[in-house]
């Protein structure tokens, strides 16, 4: 029996698209879950066993609530906003490889959507695209708040992206290829992570995730004591949703690809030569690992000022990102492997 | 070569969909009854004065500037990134070592300028 | 399939390349040209350039379309319905015109050089192979156009410092 190239595509864009989708549904429901936890609360817990249906509940409820335009508002722009803010950040999960590859059958299926030989460029290309969503809901809202949260998160965002496209060409010159699944394939065994090679650049890279993804304690764009919701003040119903689904599939994608870059991909420690399904489960222990991170951080660190945040990017991660890669370029021009 | 490309194609096509679909539906189903108040933009339930269309501070027009030098920076740096071991292989390794540090120590005399003159700071 | 996605790409930036022109807000011509920057990464894609594709979409489309974007609102270009509002420098009519056949006369002449050159024309045979393997740009790169390349460097500091001088003025003069 023939199975056509395409029909195993669509099978894998519908697993890892609907397995994106629903982690950064999960992830809505963890958000507030952890957060009862570290304040001795339950959270919630009325939908479902655990509240585990509380996700689904929502999406239905934002459906069904007004969407409200304010006005003065651009409304295209107002309304496109939302979908130039999520979609980026889906598209670049394309290029992760979620697992090694299977073997079912004569059929040997790389666990990726696409393998492409610019993954990281294609991966920090679009990326970088969500910063438009972010301006343009801001701008469009016709609200004072939302402007300068847009504003906010957007100078932030580009100033640490240098830091995390310098930090992942210092991985890339150890490499020596841009394929992603390349750099997690020469990964096999736990003593050639890159994080044993290229410390500071995870550290780096781990920071820079928060800052990416507007997170807290770099969360400006949306701290509420100061501009209310930041650049999605105005925003309601789906279109809110939108933003915030968003968000998190940003904070999954930058996990899976700290987890891919840093931590060995689908390696599994002292067990190189682990079937496929286990070797998935280990990637997602990594990339959950980094997400619990995002909570952890949450509820453990105050929030930074804004100065103090660009300062941090443009004195210290800059300068210290650059000097990393020259010195690993160093290591590499002298010869020592 | 283009056949890794088109199952992205596919992906964008399902994402661009899923997008929009969000938005119609919610955009269908959901409830509309405007007012005044409503519609008005939310100041924290204070009444919005003046225009929201204000003027920002030139910072982040410096921001935006330098972020496009550095960007520009490290697009250069990816070809020797990706080539860095072949050409240390190829025994030219520390030529092309001695080019990078050239080109990105430039840069970071251009940093160090802007560091001193006071462009990264943003309580000023 | 691919020669159907070309003309559709061709359209798309044609389309995105009027739309700059006609759009009635600086934000709309703006997004118009992010899509046809997007087309045109595909069309550099479907010719076999894949880094120079995910390099347009990285530069053009992540940061010098931000940059725009800025500079609007830092103008305060970008209000509903109104045109251009900068009376600093009026353009007028005919200064216009005069830009525009310029700028017309400038992209012709860049044409017909291409035209002129004996570069390798990839639209005959269909696209190479990798044609532009990374490495291959590296050695370039710092073999043969290693000056340019320190060049660059170069005219990266000075529109640092350009930038930088402009800022500063700017915060002198409205009374720091």
């Amino acid at each position: 029996m023939e199975v056509p190239l395409p029909l195993i595509w669509l099978v894998k864009i519908v697993v890892i698209f609907g397995g994106l989708v629903s982690t950064a549904a999960l992830m809505s429901l963890a958000e507030r879950k952890v957060s009862a936890w570290m304040q001795y609360r339950i959270g919630p817990n009325r939908v479902g066993p655990f509240g585990l249906l509380q996700p689904l509940a929502d999406g239905v409820k934002f459906i069904f609530k007004e969407e409200l335009i304010p006005a003065g508002a651009n409304k295209f722009m107002f309304r496109l906003a939302p979908a130039l803010s999520a979609a980026p950040a889906m598209l670049t999960m394309a290029v992760i490889p979620i697992g090694g590859t299977v073997v079912l059958g004569e059929y040997s299926i790389p666990l990726s959507i696409a393998d492409v030989d610019i993954g990281v460029l294609f991966l920090l290309a679009f990326s970088g695209l969500s910063i438009y969503g972010v301006i343009l809901g801001g701008w469009a809202s016709n609200s004072k708040y939302s402007l300068l949260g847009g504003l906010r998160a957007s100078a932030q965002m580009i100033s640490y992206e240098l830091t995390l496209i310098l930090t992942i060409l210092a991985v890339v010159a150890l490499e020596g290829t841009l394929n992603l699944r390349t750099i997690s394939e020469n990964q096999q065994h736990v003593g050639e992570w890159n994080i044993w090679t290229q410390p500071l650049a995870f550290v780096l890279f781990t920071i820079t995730m928060f800052a990416e993804t507007n997170r807290h304690p770099f969360d400006f764009a949306e701290c509420e004591p100061e501009l209310v919701g930041g650049f999605h003040t105005e925003y309601s119903a789906m279109r809110f949703a939108l933003y915030f689904l968003g968000e998190y599939c940003a904070m999954t994608v930058l996990s899976c690809l700290n987890a891919t870059l840093f931590l060995g991909g689908p390696s599994v420690p002292f067990w190189p030569e682990a079937p496929w399904f286990v070797g998935i489960a280990a990637f997602c222990l990594k990339a959950g690992f980094f997400l619990f991170l995002f909570l952890w951080v949450r509820w453990s660190l105050p929030r930074m000022r804004f100065d103090q945040l660009m300062r941090l990017g443009w004195k210290v991660f800059l300068p210290l990102a650059l000097a990393n890669l020259l010195i690993t370029g160093g290591f590499i021009a002298f010869g020592a492997h | 070569m283009l056949e890794s490309y088109a199952p992205i194609l596919i992906y964008a096509a399902v994402v661009i969909g899923f997008a929009v679909a969000n938005l119609v539906i919610s955009d269908l189903l959901g409830r509309k009854r405007r007012t005044i108040d409503k519609d008005r933009p939310y100041e924290s339930g204070m009444t919005p004065e003046g225009s929201a269309r204000v003027r920002l501070s030139i910072h982040f027009y410096l921001v935006a500037v330098l972020f496009i030098l550095f960007d520009v920076e490290s697009i250069f740096l990816v070809p020797w990134a990706v080539s860095a071991r072949a050409l240390s292989e190829a025994g030219v390794g520390p030529i092309v070592f001695a080019e990078i540090s050239l080109f990105v120590g430039v840069l970071a005399i251009g940093l160090a300028y802007v560091w001193r003159k006071g462009g990264l700071e943003w309580d000023r | 399939m691919s020669e159907l996605l070309f003309y559709a790409m061709a359209v798309i930036a044609l389309l995105g390349g009027l739309g700059v022109i006609f759009s009635k807000s600086p934000m709309g011509s703006v997004l118009s040209l992010l899509g046809s920057f997007f087309a045109l990464a595909v069309i550099y894609l479907l010719a076999g350039f894949h880094f120079m594709a995910a390099v347009q979409i990285l530069v053009y489309a992540g940061a010098i379309m931000v940059l725009f974007l800025f500079v609007i609102m830092l103008l305060n270009l970008g209000g509903m319905g109104t045109r251009f509002e900068l009376s600093a420098a009026p353009l007028t009519r005919a200064r216009s015109q005069i830009a525009a056949a310029v700028a017309a006369g400038v992209g012709l002449a860049g044409l017909i050089a291409v035209q002129r050159a004996s570069l390798p024309r990839i639209a005959q045979g269909g696209a190479p192979e990798r044609i532009d393997d990374i490495n291959q740009i590296a050695i370039a790169l710092f073999g043969r156009y290693s000056l340019p390349f320190q060049a660059v460097s170069v005219l990266l500091l000075t529109t640092m410092v350009a930038v930088l001088v402009l800022a500063k003025r700017r915060t002198r003069e409205s009374g720091q």
